[in-house]
C-alpha cells in the first residue's frame, strides 16, 4: 500500500492541506473574496475565491457526513441527509452568497476537525460501502478529499499570486 | 501572502505531498498517456508532470541564488539553458528514467530549502522573475508543486474508475 492510502499519512495530509488552504485564502483582499477574477485569471479560475471555499465546505460537509459511516457506531447516511447533499450540491453557485465569507471558513475548518476526529477513531480503514461516490472504501474517500483540498487551494493561491500580473 | 517562514514551511509539507502522489501511481502507467477519460484532467503522462516540476525546480534553485548574500542575477548562459530546458521538455522527459527524474527532483527541492534557509535580503526584487521579491517568489514555487501533486493525485485516484 502507498502512502497515501495509510490512514495516519493521509490524516497528517489533511491536517497540513487545512493550513495551506487557509493561508492561501488569507492571501486575498477582502475585497476579491467575491469579485469574478479578471483577465487571463478568468481561464484558471471562473469561479470568485468564496465560491471555491464554500464549494470546499459543501464537499466536507458531505464527506464527513459519509465518513461517519466507518465510525465504531456508524450508521449509512440517512435518505434525507442524501437529498440534503444532492440539494447542497447541485445549488452551490446561488446559495454560496448567503454565508459570509468568515462563516464560510469556519464552516470549513469545524467540518475539517470533524473529518480528523471521526478518521481518529476508525476501527477499519478498508470497509467498503456505497457512499456519494459509488462503493468505496475510506482510503479512497480520504485521499479523494486531500487531492480536492490541494486542487482548490492552489487555485486560491493563483488567484492571490497572479491577479495584479494576469490583469 | 503570509511571511517567508510560513511560505519555507509549506515548500517544505509540498515535497512529501507530491512524492506520495508519485508513488501512488503504478509503475506500469507512469510514462502512459492518460486514458480518454482523464483527458481533463491531463494529456501528459505522470512521468511527463514530473520531469516538468525537475525543470522547473532546477530553474527554481538557479534563481534563488540572486537572494544569498553574494547573490547575483543570471547569467545569460544560465537564462540560454533555462529556455533550452523549458522548450526541450516534450521531448526530453521520456529520455531519463522515472527514478532519475524523482531523485533529480528531490536533490533540487532540498537545494532550493536550502537556499530560501541562508537567504539574506529577501525584500530585493528579482530582475529575471516578473521583479518579484523572495516570499512571492517562493509563493509561487509551492504553488506550482500543489497544482501538479492534485493532477498526479487525480491520476493515481482515477485511472482506475476509468
Amino acid at each position: 500500500m502507498t502512502e497515501i492510502y495509510d490512514g495516519a499519512w493521509l490524516q497528517e495530509q489533511l491536517t497540513h492541506s487545512m493550513t495551506m488552504l487557509t493561508g492561501a485564502w488569507s492571501s486575498l483582499p477582502e475585497e476579491r473574496l467575491t469579485a469574478l477574477p479578471p483577465g487571463r485569471l478568468a481561464q484558471i479560475s471562473s469561479w470568485p475565491a468564496q465560491l471555491h471555499l464554500y464549494h470546499l465546505y459543501i464537499y466536507e460537509r458531505i464527506t464527513v457526513d459519509y465518513a461517519a459511516y466507518w465510525s465504531p457506531d456508524g450508521t449509512p447516511a440517512s435518505e434525507a441527509e442524501q437529498a440534503e447533499h444532492i440539494r447542497l450540491w447541485q445549488g452551490q453557485e446561488e446559495d454560496w452568497t448567503q454565508l459570509s465569507a468568515t462563516e464560510t471558513l469556519a464552516g470549513m475548518t469545524e467540518k475539517r476537525q470533524e473529518l480528523l476526529s471521526i478518521l481518529a477513531q476508525v476501527p477499519d480503514w478498508d470497509a467498503r460501502h456505497d457512499v456519494f461516490w459509488g462503493e468505496q472504501n475510506l482510503r479512497w474517500i480520504t485521499a479523494k478529499c486531500f487531492q480536492h483540498t490541494l486542487e482548490h487551494t492552489t487555485t486560491l493561491l493563483q488567484l492571490a499570486i497572479f491577479w495584479d500580473r494576469f490583469q | 501572502m503570509q511571511n517567508h517562514a510560513w511560505i519555507q514551511e509549506q515548500l517544505a509539507r509540498s515535497a512529501p505531498m507530491l512524492a506520495g502522489a508519485w508513488e501512488a501511481i503504478p509503475a506500469g502507467r507512469r510514462a502512459q498517456v492518460p486514458p480518454a477519460r482523464l483527458a481533463r484532467v491531463s494529456t501528459w503522462p505522470a512521468q511527463r508532470h514530473l520531469y516538468h516540476l525537475f525543470i522547473y525546480e532546477r530553474i527554481v534553485v538557479d534563481t534563488a541564488a540572486f537572494w544569498l548574500a553574494d547573490g547575483a542575477p543570471l547569467t545569460e548562459a544560465e537564462v540560454a539553458l533555462h529556455d533550452r530546458l523549458l522548450s526541450g521538455q516534450t521531448e526530453a522527459w521520456s529520455q531519463h528514467s522515472a527514478e532519475e527524474t524523482f531523485s533529480g527532483w528531490r536533490q533540487l527541492r532540498q537545494e532550493l530549502l536550502a537556499r530560501l534557509e541562508r537567504a539574506t535580503d529577501g525584500e530585493a526584487r528579482h530582475p529575471h522573475w516578473d521583479g518579484q521579491d523572495l516570499p512571492a517568489f517562493a509563493a509561487e514555487c509551492w504553488q506550482h508543486t500543489l497544482e501538479h501533486t492534485t493532477t498526479l493525485l487525480q491520476l493515481a485516484l482515477f485511472w482506475s474508475e476509468c
